[in-house]
């Protein structure tokens, strides 16, 4: 497989730049809800969306950084309006 | 009487063991007649006189092995007409069936790529490198243990290590549900790790290696 020589971007998701992305994993692949941080009801919506997942078991993990060292973090609280961020929703891992 | 020529005897023997001969058509009788000698010559001529005694059976095994070799395309014409559909509709309901498996393999496909560049967003460059052509991550936990995830699944693909490039001194089965790309529960169990360490170690399932407790490395 061919590594990308640029550094793997929100944008190479799909994202437009300076937009959040929540990417939600299933098994059609993962499901990416982006929004601006400037409007508000796409702010309203990525928010709700966040709560939705948290009350339903999701674990919430926040991608940041560039260059050599990604940063992944939990997350428990959000605001859209901070920001373009890189979140990533995740079913908790159970023992197979 | 049709003939039956012995090609096969079960072995081993003993005095007093039944006798199964194959017939030229791979159809299996199995006679019950009592062993009274121990050497193939005696055990053969011995066969063949309890087949001279039930030759009406072989009859209908060579006849029904006969039929068993008809041809798989004779057999499918007949099908739909036991279960009172036409060949057409039968043609229709097949060509269906494989179209809606080629759709939901090129889903899959589309699926995995699409995991593939998520998990790639996430990771470094040398994770990625090392995922790419080595085939795994290594990474520290959050707890301060190390891990390989192993690119080959997303079931037991995840090792405890001893030390960073060290031996595996464990294998874990933990990995989200529903069906997952395996890209995407690789990158659900890195996230873990690197997070909760001890949720993931209280989630799966461990496998401890054995021979590393018998002192011996564990290739990578």
């Amino acid at each position: 497989m061919m590594i990308p020589m640029a550094e793997l971007t929100l944008a190479e998701l799909g994202v437009p730049p300076g937009h959040g992305c929540i990417s939600t994993l299933s098994g059609e692949g993962d499901f990416r809800l982006t929004w601006d941080p400037a409007d508000p009801d796409q702010v309203a919506n990525a928010r709700q969306a966040f709560a939705d997942l948290r009350r339903s078991g999701h674990a919430l993990y926040k991608i940041e950084g560039s260059g050599p060292r990604r940063q992944r973090d939990i997350i428990r609280t959000f605001d859209p309006a901070a920001g373009a961020l890189q979140v990533v929703a995740v079913a908790p891992n159970r023992g197979g | 009487m049709a003939e039956l020529r012995l090609c096969y005897i079960a072995e081993p023997w003993a005095t007093g063991s039944s006798v199964t001969i194959a017939s030229p058509g791979s159809s299996w009788l199995v006679l019950d007649e009592t062993v009274t000698g121990t050497s193939r010559r005696t055990l053969s001529q011995s066969a063949t006189a309890a087949v001279t005694t039930v030759s009406a059976a072989i009859t209908q095994v060579t006849a029904a092995a006969g039929a068993a070799t008809r041809s798989m395309r004779e057999l499918n014409a007949a099908w739909p007409a036991r279960y009172g559909i036409t060949p057409e509709e039968a043609a229709a309901v097949l060509a269906a069936g494989r179209r809606e498996a080629a759709e939901r393999e090129l889903g899959r496909q589309v699926a995995d790529a699409r995991a593939v560049q998520l998990l790639f967003s996430v990771l470094d460059a040398d994770e990625r490198e090392s995922w790419t052509r080595r085939g795994f991550i290594e990474l520290q936990g959050s707890a301060g243990g190390w891990w390989r995830i192993r690119n080959c699944g997303q079931a037991g693909n995840v090792d405890e290590l001893a030390a960073p490039g060290g031996p595996r001194i464990a294998s874990w089965c933990c990995h989200p549900p529903g069906g997952l790309p395996d890209a995407d529960a690789q990158l659900a169990q890195l996230l873990q790790l690197v997070t909760d360490e001890p949720g993931f170690r209280a989630a799966g399932n461990r496998t401890p290696q054995r021979r590393a407790a018998a002192g011996v490395s564990w290739a990578t």
